[in-house]
């Protein structure tokens, strides 16, 4: 359940009042598509042959929600193993944590749960931060079933679970726009005070209708 | 060969007649008989031929002898092995020879060839003695001892020691030369000692006799002995036999005066070739080891020509290949010492040395004739003994280095030890680059350096790597408190130890740079930065937290006052900065050497970087807002001394984020980022990988910038709005005064005297156009409040002092604002208000119809209907009007005929009948006080509809038409228009309903003359409605004049006809008002807030 969440811009110091962006991290396996996901929700673009990340790389994107404008500060990290030392520091002062998977790879849902434990380490964060898992390769023979990922999803706090194709741009802006809902839900709660399980009801009522519409 | 000399010696003297030697056995006096008989040979001269021979000496015969090697010798150190060397001795002579001593091994190789003088062939024998000298026993030699066996020849050699026994025999054996001459010269004999039937092992010994055949070489082998004898003498002499010394002055194989001279005399006398001259003084200079190399090699070449020519009898060969495998043997034993046997403090003279000895070894190599005797020993070639040698030397020095290690337990002492291998390591290497590895290379080809420096640093890795990972993987995650106890002593920072580990770590991987890249990528020490990458992310989050603290303080402790009188900012601006600069310092100093991770740790940092700055900008605005409500009731902000110190105060803060901003834009060029993109294009995939690394950055930058710049504004924007009463009030009294000193001179003036000193200049500016924004904003809220009850004089003064106040604040000499861009839309909007409200309202009415014709002119309005008419003036001064049809008619809610225009001429709309008619007046009516309007007929349900009918003005010429007043301002509005407005007749008692007007200026009306009326053609008008949407200011600036009957009749008349948006229905017409009010809603909204 999500309780009281201390946003850090700064290490160890206390939220600055006017963050203006909100810093988003993506984190997942090499290959699995996340450079692909950010560049086709930043720039609505596609290329089959991108490089791999080296270390980090960011964009941002402007977005409205509830006739706000937000700009998303996404942080795109690199997968392969030799960059690991280099990519966690960018994880502190994250507002929210995209982990995305790729539904044609097995391997790298079973890595689902060693990334989000390293996020955990080194964001410095409770366990109950609020995670998005992200299924991306719709477009591709599945391998791993839906149940599955939200068995996993469900056993990790109740996660919400979307799913995602970069290439034919299907749920991008989806996730993206869940993403930043389930952020200025928890703000505004923490504003107000009040018990934060019936916005998480909230939020996965309108995550299941997001999903829906992908499939 | 053997078999005849036999023979020989038997007959004894006789040496010229042969055969077997069983033959001889013959009793000599019968011989001597039949020989006397055969060839009558007299008594007398048999006597005389017999005394002859006995008085010559009897001829000598020796046995070349060759010690090759043993084997299966019994091991007598505690290492197992021996330290052979053999005595030879013959039975008939008391001199003794002995051979080198080998050194650790049971199965020694000496190939030292003897020559041995025999007395009698038939019996002589040779005494061959197999001793091992024993090890001067070392406390060392304790750890050595593996097993009681070991022990006890370690007990036995320190008893050897003890009672002065240098060496223990190991076995002898007697050969009888005969023996050895029958086994086909070559054999292996058994090694026996105390009549025992150990097993003592085997010697292998080869051996020729020599005779007659070689008196020249023994005469030279006397030679030999003579010149060994003078050597030694020589060296002794001046004290350079002791090998410590030998490179203060190498031998060059000179000898004393008289030494030389009866040397010479020797060789004449003796009678010997020059061949062998050379072998001999080769053979014993080979063996000096202070013999000065380059004068070795010229022996070398020598003796090789001599080889080459053939000069040498096989004996003689047999000779040299001893003498190449000793000095063979010797060399590659100095260089498994090489820092001893060559030292690089000696210099110029140890390289010299060390380039002429590795150039005699490869003489050997490559000279065929030299070559094919050391494949006799079956040597491998030079260059491979060589590689070994050097091997050894490093794993010899690399043992003695790693032993300081053993026992170490602490981390803290690991460290210690860890620093000084590696620095050793790096001196070694630095040795083997700077000294020996040119040597090498071009001497004999060998990659001295390279295959050290892999060696070495391999041997490093396993040494440093698990230590440094160990203690950065065992560090505890940094705790929330603020001071961090007890990590500090493994902090990556100048001065600890791990610090230095690292440093060292990088010399020793510098060294190879200059080795190629393959070598490189195998080093053992190339990743040694990533075994503390953690320790560098550990240090940047540490760095973060001071940083962030460090920030807190400088704001805190910020009088905001100017440091010194060149800066504008004040302490805490530095401060920051400073703690930038330490960054950098930092990671200059750790120089990290992987292009492609440093991009990645930099935009971290730079990351870490910008969020300082924010914290920064926050504060110091948090800083300065706190004053400004201190000092709230101080309403003239900026002109009591008290504000003036206020003032300031805002002013410092607003340059020190400036300050900073501009700073952080050029970190990335500090940092050297862009250095590190050009090292990562260079590699591969390198261009990929920098389009990733440069945007990120540049994005993280611009991020940063922005933020700033509206903290910047921000914090503009809540000093002008302090200013706003000030300067509304400055601005109602210039306008009341009609004169721009209230606001110019007594307000803008002293408060931008104050801003230019305390801003910089961009802050300046932006001040600046804030200012300007405002004043913008008063003067149109001015304007509307008065537009009701001000004369037309009122605001030609107003826009006078508007237009001073713009130049103003745009002086020319560039430091205000640019007068070019400062027109702003709103300024613009509000300067033709200004000039419509000072204008006469028949004037504002000859604007509304210009603007209408400009309108009419470009067609953006909607075709109502086209009208056909002809209208001029006659040259006796006559207005003429004659309408001629209309068609393509629309009226409003007629769906049908939405298209007529496009439909073309074509389209009849028989269900919406038209009865339509022309009305034609001249406008503004005011000016043609007494003109009647004209009607045409109704056309009834006609479309098109004729009228043909001509109307005669009144007495009207173009140069009588009234000029409005604003004929000077040349905007075009010169004269009266015509009107022609199309309507649709309603029943009595209804307004008739306006479908579209159009008009002409009168100053384009053709002027005929009377009699040509016929020949002007007609014209072809669209007629529109005025649409709301496009604004006219003329019809704004009427709007306002309420209490003028001409304005308000004019507007009421045409309110009626203009089109209105849906959207907008109901709304009067006054359409730029919302827009001048909505043209900063933030400043609005600012300004609610206060």
């Amino acid at each position: 359940m999500v309780k009281c969440i201390t946003l850090r811009w700064f290490g160890h110091l206390e939220r600055l009042a006017e963050s203006e962006m909100t810093k988003v991290v993506i984190l997942g396996d090499g290959g699995v598509g996340k450079s692909c996901l950010m560049n086709r929700f930043v720039t609505d673009r596609f290329d089959e042959h991108s490089f791999h990340t080296i270390g980090v790389e960011f964009l941002n994107k402007e977005i409205e929600l509830g006739g706000e404008t937000y700009t998303l500060q996404i942080w795109d990290t690199a997968g392969q193993e030799r960059f690991k030392s280099l990519r966690t520091p960018f994880y502190r002062g994250s507002d929210m944590c995209l982990l995305t998977f790729s539904i044609d790879d097995p391997p790298s849902f079973k890595n689902l749960e060693m990334w989000r434990k390293e996020f955990v380490y080194y964001a410095d964060v409770k366990a109950d931060f609020p995670f998005l898992v992200v299924g991306n390769k719709v477009d591709l023979e599945r391998r791993v079933e839906r149940e599955e990922a939200e068995a996993w999803c469900r056993e990790n706090g109740d996660l919400p679970y979307i799913e995602t194709s970069a290439k034919i741009a299907t749920n991008v802006e989806a996730s993206f726009m869940m993403c930043l809902k389930r952020w200025a839900n928890i703000e505004s709660n923490q504003e107000r005070l009040t018990m934060p399980d019936t916005v998480q009801l909230d939020g996965g009522g309108s995550d299941r209708r997001l999903c829906s519409c992908s499939s | 060969m053997g078999g005849t000399k036999a023979g020989v010696w038997k007959v004894g003297g006789e040496g010229d007649l042969s055969g077997p030697s069983t033959r001889a056995e013959v009793h000599m006096e019968q011989v001597l008989r039949v020989l006397q008989a055969a060839f009558q040979v007299t008594q007398d001269t048999i006597d005389r031929l017999r005394t002859d021979v006995r008085t010559r000496p009897a001829p000598e015969v020796n046995l070349q002898l060759s010690i090759k090697e043993a084997r299966e010798l019994r091991p007598q150190t505690v290492k197992g092995t021996t330290n052979p060397y053999v005595i030879v001795s013959v039975s008939s002579n008391s001199a003794s020879h002995r051979t080198r001593l080998e050194r650790d091994t049971l199965w020694p190789k000496w190939n030292q060839v003897f020559t041995l003088p025999i007395g009698n062939l038939q019996n002589e024998v040779i005494r061959l003695e197999v001793w091992h000298e024993h090890d001067t026993v070392k406390m060392q030699g304790l750890t050595a001892v593996r097993d009681i066996k070991g022990m006890s020849r370690l007990v036995r050699g320190t008893t050897a020691q003890v009672q002065h026994q240098a060496s223990h025999l190991l076995g002898h054996v007697l050969v009888n030369v005969k023996d050895l001459i029958e086994r086909g010269a070559d054999g292996w004999f058994d090694l026996e000692k105390n009549e025992r039937s150990k097993e003592r092992g085997s010697i292998h010994l080869a051996g020729s006799v020599t005779s007659k055949a070689q008196l020249e070489n023994k005469s030279r082998q006397s030679y030999d002995a003579l010149l060994a004898r003078l050597v030694y003498h020589q060296l002794t002499a001046t004290k350079n036999n002791n090998e410590h010394s030998e490179w203060l002055r190498p031998w060059d194989g000179h000898l004393s005066g008289p030494g030389a001279a009866s040397l010479a005399q020797y060789a004449i006398m003796l009678d010997i070739g020059e061949a062998a001259l050379h072998l001999a003084w080769w053979k014993v200079g080979s063996r000096v080891p202070t013999a000065d190399a380059v004068w070795v090699l010229a022996r070398l070449q020598e003796v090789q020509a001599a080889i080459s020519k053939n000069l040498y009898q096989d004996e003689e060969l047999l000779e040299l290949r001893s003498s190449f495998c000793s000095f063979i043997h010797d060399h590659t034993e100095r260089l498994k010492n090489l820092h001893k046997s060559f030292p690089p403090s000696s210099g110029v003279i140890a390289r010299r040395q060390l380039t002429y000895t590795l150039k005699a070894l490869q003489c050997m190599q490559h000279h065929a004739g030299t070559r094919a005797l050391l494949d006799q020993e079956g040597l491998l070639p030079l260059h491979e003994m060589v590689t070994a040698s050097l091997a050894t030397h490093t794993k010899n020095w690399w043992t003695t280095v790693i032993e300081k290690l053993r026992g170490v337990r602490t981390t803290d002492q690991q460290i210690t030890h860890v620093i000084n291998i590696v620095k050793e390591a790096h001196d070694f290497l630095a040795i083997a680059a700077n000294t020996y590895d040119a040597i090498f290379l071009k001497e004999m080809n060998i990659p001295y350096m390279q295959t050290t420096y892999l060696m070495v640093s391999k041997k490093v890795n396993p040494c440093v790597r698990p230590l440094v990972m160990n203690i950065y993987n065992s560090l505890p995650p940094l705790g929330d408190q603020e001071e961090e106890v007890g990590v500090d002593i493994y902090r990556l920072d100048a001065g600890t130890s791990l610090w230095e580990l690292y440093m060292n770590l990088s010399r020793l991987y510098q060294l190879s740079d200059r080795l190629p890249a393959e070598a490189r990528a195998e080093s053992g020490v190339r990743e040694y930065h990533r075994w503390f990458s953690r320790g560098v992310l550990r240090w940047l989050e540490l760095a973060v937290c001071r940083a962030q603290s460090m920030i807190r303080r400088a704001v805190e402790l910020d009088m905001l006052e100017p440091q010194d009188d060149y800066c504008k900012f004040s302490s805490s601006a530095s401060d920051t900065l400073g703690i930038f600069i330490d960054v950098k310092i930092w990671w200059q100093k750790l120089a990290w050497p992987d292009p492609e991770n440093s991009a990645v740790v930099l935009t971290k940092i730079l990351e870490d970087i910008c969020s300082s700055v924010l914290t920064y900008s926050n504060l110091i605005r948090e800083k300065v807002e706190h004053i400004f409500h201190q000092h709230e009731n101080s309403t003239r902000v900026f002109i009591t001394q008290q504000a003036r110190t206020l003032f300031r105060e805002i002013c410092i803060g607003l340059n020190n984020i400036e300050r900073v901003r501009t700073e952080l834009v050029n970190l990335p060029t500090q940092f050297g980022f862009h250095e590190l993109l050009q090292k990562i294009r260079e590699s591969d995939n390198g261009d990929a990988a920098a389009a990733q690394l440069e945007p990120t950055v540049d994005r993280l930058i611009a991020n940063a910038t922005e933020n700033m710049e509206a903290k910047v504004t921000e914090f503009i924007d809540t000093v002008v709005e302090k200013m706003q009463p000030t300067l509304e009030r400055a601005v109602n009294e210039a306008c009341e005064e009609q004169s721009s000193r209230p606001l110019l001179a007594q307000v803008l003036d002293p408060t931008l005297e104050l801003t230019i000193d305390q801003l910089n200049t961009s802050n300046f500016k932006r001040f600046m156009w804030r200012v300007w924004e405002e004043l913008v904003d008063i003067f149109s809220t001015t304007v509307m409040r008065n537009t009701e009850r001000r004369k037309a004089n009122y605001f030609g003064g107003v826009r006078k002092i508007l237009e001073a106040t713009l130049s103003f604040l745009s002086p020319a000499d560039g430091k205000g604002l640019d007068e070019e861009t400062a027109m702003t839309p709103a300024y613009k909007s509000l300067m033709e208000l200004l000039e419509n409200l000072r204008m006469s309202s028949e004037s504002l009415i000859a604007k509304y119809y210009q603007e209408r014709y400009d309108e009419q002119l470009e067609e953006i309005l909607p075709c109502k209907a086209r009208l056909y008419a002809k209208f001029l003036f006659t040259k006796p001064g006559k207005l003429i009007v004659e309408v001629i049809m209309a068609k393509d008619m629309v009226v409003e809610g007629d769906a049908c005929s939405i298209n007529s225009r496009s439909g073309g001429l074509a389209l009849y709309n028989a269900h919406q009948p038209i009865d339509s008619y022309v009305k034609v007046q001249l406008v503004p009516q005011e000016w043609f006080p007494g003109t009647a309007i004209f009607k045409t007929k109704t056309q009834r349900k006609q479309d098109p509809a004729v009228y043909e009918q001509t109307f005669d003005g009144p007495q009207l010429t173009q140069d009588s038409l009234p000029h409005s007043d604003m004929s000077k301002t040349d905007d075009g509005v010169r004269a009266g228009f015509l009107l022609f407005t199309l309507k649709d007749y309603n029943l009595p008692g209804f307004t008739n309903t306006f479908i579209g007007e159009a008009v002409v200026p009168l100053s384009s009306l053709p002027c005929v003359d009377s009699s040509q009326v016929h020949n002007v053609t007609h014209t072809c008008l669209t007629m529109t409605a005025p649409g709301l949407d496009i604004g006219y200011n003329s019809l704004r600036a009427l709007h306002f004049r309420t209490g003028d009957k001409v304005a308000s009749s004019f507007i009421k008349k045409v309110s009626k006809r203009l089109i209105e948006p849906k959207a907008k229905a109901g709304t009067p017409v006054r359409p730029d008002e919302d827009k001048a009010r909505s043209r900063s809603p933030n400043i609005r909204e600012r300004l609610k807030l206060s």
